[in-house]
């Protein structure tokens, strides 16, 4: 079962990678984060040049505040939708299928080192999604939870301190505080290298535009997934065909 | 009998009166000032000193016709003038003859002992109240009166020659009070109760800041600010601020330590130290985030830190009013230390303090330090997790930058070999 929608057009093939609901829920997901990071760290770092020239503007910082929480509002909404897409939709299932982790991953982490380190010829090969990006997928709720739980905490501070001590919320802040910088500098080293700064997709790797991944790109980076397309290619036509025949 | 006897003292006591004022008055009345001016209504009436300096002894007439002194006349001060021709030297006019409370407290100050020791700059009366124009204090053309004294007393407070020559340690007081909340108050909204020079520093006996007996006497300080500010005196000398100042502790501060002297602004200024967004910065950090003084005292460290790094503190550099500043919780005249049960920041009272912006604010907000130091237990506790995380993003992120460090250089080493071949 692929989570890949293979299209024909043209006598150019793409493979239909992520869903127009995806990307959407991708690029909320960015815009709210970026905002986040934006409007959190200008609350910490009220010294820095790029806060300095707003800082001690009493409205601008109310704003700060509520551009804040908005954002959190719609990062957690967006959590809770996306937890009823995994589990809920068929697609979802597929995806969830797709990023269970396997002891291939680790093998394929050690096969990519060895590779990039030119102690091996092989290049790793993935399925549907490769060690990164399950890795990636992982953290982002990880992150997701500790943050949503903290920033709630903080958010309803007075709630919080019905049933915890004061030091509780400055336990809080400060694991608030640097989630934030492990989830931003992991975003900047590792999600930004592989859709942006990587040298074969560089300036942009534009399958969360417009959803598609080209026939080279298949082969290059998810060759197994490739691979059990073209096996399977006939079969799915056979299939498809009689599909369309009902 | 006895009536008719205490009659006969008050008429003749209102004879003796009457006699006074006309022998007083009659030179004047003689000669009426037609006398005096025919040589001093002239404006080139001059005198040629010792050393040559031409000094005029000119007088305008109306100008003394319309002075508070009109109409003592010419003889009134200069008693020895009526003789025409003068006597070779004349008496210097004497204030006190008449005005005997004031010489006797001018007597007492460092502009009478300046003179005394032979400073040619120092002031004497007619320096600071004119001469012929002489007005009271209360006519706004007076010279002392509110709305002119600062510039009275700045004729010399604020010159640089005299500035440099009596090694005045504040330069231009007068510029710094022109901004202030008084100043203001005086020279521009014309409310005359509000502080001149002469409310704080006395008027005929001004003394040095060192002379304890001087308004501005650090120790008398919250005294003299106290006439106006009489509610906060009040509250301030329950302060632990004031049993130490009054102690002789000289670090502790008095009102002018926090509020500035000259210069000093409403506290909703955003240029007062005391405002709410820079009292911590500006105010409270000079002590309480001084070594010397936290140390000398035993006074608690990291006070001013640990707010900054709070979100109140945070709040408060982003510019919030609504975030608590070091009064929100500490008071502001009335500060005592937590120890004591009128403390706001007694553990007993902490929950109706926090409770002032936290609605609802429950025992838990007295658990555990506010100023979170890691020298209590749940300090130590979030610093550990702070150096776990900090240990933990320099490896993963460190690892993030290996792993893909090495994916770019061979990536882009093959992208070099394909350009190469093409």
């Amino acid at each position: 079962m692929s989570a890949l929608t293979k299209i024909e057009k043209n006598e150019t093939t793409a493979y239909v990678r992520w869903s127009l609901n995806e990307r959407i829920q991708h690029w909320t997901l960015a815009i709210s984060f970026i905002l986040l990071v934006v409007t959190g760290f200008a609350l910490k770092y009220p010294e820095s040049w790029w806060v300095r020239p707003f800082a001690g503007v009493e409205w601008l910082f109310n704003l700060r505040g509520l551009v804040h929480r908005i954002c959190g509002a719609v990062f957690l909404g967006l959590g809770v939708y996306h937890a009823f897409y995994m589990f809920g939709t068929h697609r979802g299932r597929q995806l969830i299928a797709a990023f269970r982790p396997s002891l291939k991953d680790l093998r394929d982490v050690g096969q990519n080192m060895a590779y990039n380190l030119g102690l091996s010829k092989h290049p790793p090969q993935f399925s549907h999604f490769s060690y990164m990006e399950k890795a990636e997928y992982f953290a982002l709720i990880w992150g997701a939870v500790i943050m949503g739980v903290t920033g709630l905490m903080l958010w309803f501070e007075n709630i919080t301190l019905k049933f915890f001590p004061k030091w509780a919320i400055d336990l809080v802040t400060v694991i608030h505080l640097y989630e934030a910088w492990l989830a931003t500098l992991a975003i900047v080293v590792w999600h930004f290298y592989y859709v942006i700064l990587n040298p074969d997709v560089y300036p942009l790797n534009t399958s969360m535009i417009d959803g598609k991944l080209t026939e080279k790109e298949m082969r290059d980076e998810y060759f197994l997934e490739w691979e059990a397309l073209q096996k399977g290619d006939e079969r799915e036509a056979e299939a498809e065909k009689s599909e369309r025949a009902e | 009998m006895q009536n008719k006897f205490n009659h006969q003292i008050v008429l003749s006591r209102f004879f003796v009166f009457v006699g006074v004022v006309l022998l007083f008055h009659l030179p004047s009345f003689l000669y009426a000032q037609d006398a005096c001016s025919e040589c001093h209504g002239q404006s080139d009436f001059i005198s040629v000193d010792d050393d040559g300096n031409e000094i005029s002894l000119f007088v305008d007439e109306q100008e003394f016709a319309k002075s508070i002194h009109a109409d003592l006349g010419c003889e009134g001060c200069h008693f020895d003038a009526a003789e025409i021709p003068h006597a070779e030297t004349l008496e210097k006019v004497d204030c006190g003859m008449c005005h005997d409370t004031a010489l006797a407290e001018y007597q007492k100050s460092i502009h009478y002992q300046a003179i005394e020791e032979g400073s040619p700059d120092a002031p004497a009366c007619a320096d600071c109240h004119g001469k012929h124009d002489i007005q009271p204090s209360a006519n706004p053309e007076s010279r002392v009166h509110p709305l002119k004294v600062a510039a009275t007393c700045a004729r010399c407070h604020s010159d640089p020659k005299i500035v440099q020559k009596y090694d005045i340690p504040i330069a231009d007081a007068l510029a710094a009070y022109q901004k202030s909340v008084h100043g203001v108050a005086v020279l521009s909204e014309k409310k005359f109760d509000a502080a001149t020079c002469s409310s704080c520093h006395g008027s005929h006996e001004i003394h040095t800041l060192d002379d304890p007996s001087s308004p501005i006497f650090w120790k008398n300080v919250p005294e003299t600010c106290g006439q106006c500010h009489g509610e906060i005196y009040e509250q301030y000398t329950t302060s632990v601020h004031w049993s130490a100042a009054k102690k002789g502790i000289r670090n502790a501060p008095v009102c002018t330590d926090c509020h500035g002297e000259h210069e000093v602004k409403s506290p909703q200024d955003p240029a007062s130290p005391v405002h709410p967004l820079r009292v911590a910065a500006a105010t409270c950090e000079r002590c309480h985030a001084s070594e010397l003084i936290t140390g000398r005292y035993g006074i608690a460290d990291e006070r001013v830190a640990t707010f900054e790094d709070s979100y109140h503190g945070l709040a408060i550099k982003g510019g919030s009013l609504a975030a608590a500043n070091c009064a929100s919780c500490h008071g502001i005249h009335n500060i005592l230390p937590s120890s004591d049960p009128k403390s706001m920041v007694n553990p007993a009272n902490l929950a109706k303090t926090c409770g002032s912006c936290h609605a609802g604010a429950t025992a838990n907000f007295a658990k555990g330090p506010v100023h979170l130091t890691t020298s209590t237990t749940p300090g130590r506790v979030v610093q550990f997790v702070q150096t776990f995380y900090i240990w933990l993003i320099v490896i993963v992120i460190g690892a993030m930058i290996l792993h893909n460090g090495a994916d770019f250089i061979r990536r882009s080493r093959k992208h070099i070999r394909k350009r190469a071949e093409e």
